[in-house]
């Protein structure tokens, strides 16, 4: 049995729907790793596990019980906000302790357990520190400890790494993924960024315009995005598409991009066997090299952009533009003439109107 | 440079005329209260033989009416002490029963947005007229329910008047609180009444000071109401100082030493609230 249940959850301000029909399941001591632009709906999710907001309509489980009743304060749960809850007003061992004083726990049981967390988020040294001199790792960190002090049944968290430049928040990332896995706790971890998901969870939902998309295994979800949204959320940087007329045969489909014809073989998912369709590459899964080959189809570099750890050119292919990531020591110039080579099976086909993926895996 | 200079020398002109302007009056009302009757109507600043007999004649009336005969006579009949009292207890209760029903109504409209804007803005209403309006009707009714001159009359006067600028400081703090702050508490296992307690309230601690300050100085200085609505009880000290009115004239002296102690009061009570003012209302956010 699932330890986190959802059935159907949806959620509606007057006309306007937020949510629909989202049904997603947690195992005990796993992350679930909710991601989707700003706005998806992520946030109202939470809040509705957490019980601060009612669903329209959907239950919710939790080993069995149907808790979609149950006020927050009777969950057990706890929940790190993109604003964490830190008090100004009082120094980080009342923040921590706060909601063990609510809970009437005896004082020397409550000094214990503040210094047990803080020790393991490593923040001993802020317990006696008003809130405005904690540095944005240190606040995070209060937050967490907060929230993991009451040992709660599962813990939600919304963005909490969000406030944190990237490098502090790839390092918090991978450590908190090590901290979970000593701890054991069950998380749902809402994101916007989904390399972020990936990285965390041990399943990713993704999460666009109130509906989960796709549900699964990061590396299934990379692999195999099943529309064109998502694999357009989760490509960083932005993807290569293009509208393509497709024949499928015995063999597989031949993809015609233009004059290119790019055979590729797969079965479709479709009655039609020919028509238009969607076809998406990422900017990372084509080569280009200086010396022509056989296949390769020749380009004009057209815009170099730096992205730090390598380079992302664009290049006009007659009167097509495709990004392509090339490693930072190519030398590559503007206006140069350049060979690239399309993997095919690296080609993703989704139909026009659903965005549902064609080729079948 | 030389335009720096005279804009420099301009703008401490424009500061120390104002200074002027409002410090003279207090400045004379200090040298008054020092003053001997000789010399209360003269145009010196220092008194030439400064003397505390003011203050003393403010306690004992049989003196004061002794001394300046029937000048005093028609007016001086209480000493000061009970005005003095009447009004920290009228003040203090007025202010904190203000800012008490005004925190749980800012609260339910930050948070639950009722009463709803329009009631909200409605309480202003009481501040827009001119207090002279409501006079007549507040006291007749105080009349038949036979509270005139009673402190419970003036407490409650004063306090519907003052709680709509309790409700409209505090809904600012409580607007400026994260609703998360309060929702993690829930989580946590507090109630909503516990919410309210355990995290709003110290969080808007500062908004409460300034809220009380503020009333607490409206109220302290109200001369209209008292004047119509006390006689003998519940007389304030503002009252008080406009009773020091004889046949003949006014007792300047004794009127400037009572407004004297009447303003180091609210001084003292400020002073030793500021702390609360200065220290954290530091929402600090997250720093990168």
């Amino acid at each position: 049995m699932a330890f986190l249940k959802l059935e159907n959850i949806s959620k509606k301000y007057n006309d306007i729907i937020v949510l629909e029909n989202i049904s997603l399941s947690i195992e005990k001591g796993e992350i679930l790793a909710i991601a989707g632009p700003p706005g998806s709906g992520k946030t109202t999710l939470l809040k509705i596990i957490a019980g601060l907001i009612k669903p329209t309509s959907g239950r919710i489980y939790i080993e069995g019980i149907d808790i979609t009743d149950t006020p927050p304060y009777l969950r057990g749960f706890s929940m790190v906000f993109e604003t964490p809850p830190i008090y100004p007003d009082r120094p980080g061992y009342e923040n921590i302790a706060f909601p063990l004083k609510l809970r009437k726990l005896p004082e020397s049981e409550i000094r214990k357990r503040v210094y047990e967390v803080a020790e393991l988020l490593g923040i001993k040294h802020i317990l006696n520190r008003k809130p405005s001199t904690y540095s944005g790792g240190e606040y995070q960190r209060v937050a967490l400890a907060r929230a993991l002090v009451t040992n709660p049944r599962l813990l939600l968290l919304d963005e909490p790494f969000r406030n944190l430049d990237a490098k502090i928040r790839e390092y918090m990332v991978v450590w908190f993924k090590q901290f979970q896995a000593k701890l054991g706790v069950t998380i749902v971890y809402a994101t916007h960024d989904p390399l972020e998901a990936l990285t965390i969870g041990n399943n990713v939902a993704i999460l666009l315009n109130g509906r989960v998309k796709q549900y699964g295994s990061p590396i299934d979800i990379l692999r195999n995005p099943a529309s064109y949204d998502v694999d357009e959320f989760i490509s960083i940087p932005a993807l290569n598409a293009f509208k393509v007329y497709f024949k499928s045969d015995v063999e597989g489909v031949l993809i015609h991009l233009n004059s290119m014809a790019i055979k590729k073989m797969a079965k479709l998912n479709t009655e039609h066997s020919e028509g238009e369709a969607i076809a998406t590459i990422r900017p990372t899964d084509i080569m280009v090299s200086r010396s022509p080959s056989e296949k390769a189809i020749m380009g004009k570099v057209e815009l170099i952009q730096y992205l730090g750890t390598n380079i992302l050119v664009t290049i006009r292919v007659n009167d097509l533009s495709i990004r392509i990531v090339v490693p930072k020591d190519m030398m590559i110039k503007e206006g140069e003439s350049v060979y690239l080579t399309l993997d095919p099976s690296k080609i993703r086909l989704y139909e026009i109107s659903s965005g549902h993926r064609l080729d079948v895996v | 440079m030389e335009f720096r200079i005279i804009a420099r020398a301009l703008r401490y002109v424009v500061i120390g005329v104002f200074a002027l302007w409002t410090l003279i009056p207090l400045a004379w009302i200090v040298s008054l209260a020092f003053k001997s009757y000789a010399e209360w109507r003269v145009s010196y600043f220092i008194p030439k033989n400064p003397t505390v007999d003011n203050f003393l004649l403010l306690f004992n009336p049989q003196e004061l009416l002794g001394r300046y005969g029937v000048m005093g006579a028609t007016a001086i009949i209480e000493p000061a002490t009970k005005p003095l009292l009447n009004s920290l207890i009228i003040t203090a209760a007025s202010t904190v029963l203000a800012v008490f029903v005004g925190f749980f109504t800012a609260y339910g409209a930050s948070r639950y947005r009722v009463p709803g804007p329009f009631t909200l803005f409605f309480t202003l209403l009481t501040r827009m007229l001119p207090p002279a309006i409501f006079i007549t009707p507040i006291m007749v009714y105080y009349s038949n329910l036979r509270i005139l001159d009673t402190h419970i009359g003036l407490i409650a006067l004063y306090s519907a008047v003052t709680v709509t600028y309790a409700i409209w400081i505090l809904k600012g703090f409580i607007d400026a609180i994260p609703i998360e702050w309060e929702e993690a508490a829930m989580l946590e296992g507090a109630t909503p009444i516990k919410v309210l307690f355990k995290v709003v309230l110290p969080l808007v601690r500062p908004g409460l000071v300034v809220a009380g300050l503020f009333i607490f100085l409206l109220t302290w200085s109200e001369l209209l109401f008292a004047l119509v609505l006390t006689n003998i009880n519940a007389v304030t000290l503002s009252v008080h100082i406009s009773k020091y009115v004889g046949a003949v004239g006014q007792l300047f002296g004794p009127q400037a030493a009572l407004a004297l102690i009447g303003s180091i009061i609210p001084v003292v009570i400020g002073y030793t609230i500021q702390k609360h003012l200065v220290t954290g209302f530091t929402f600090g956010m997250v720093r990168g």
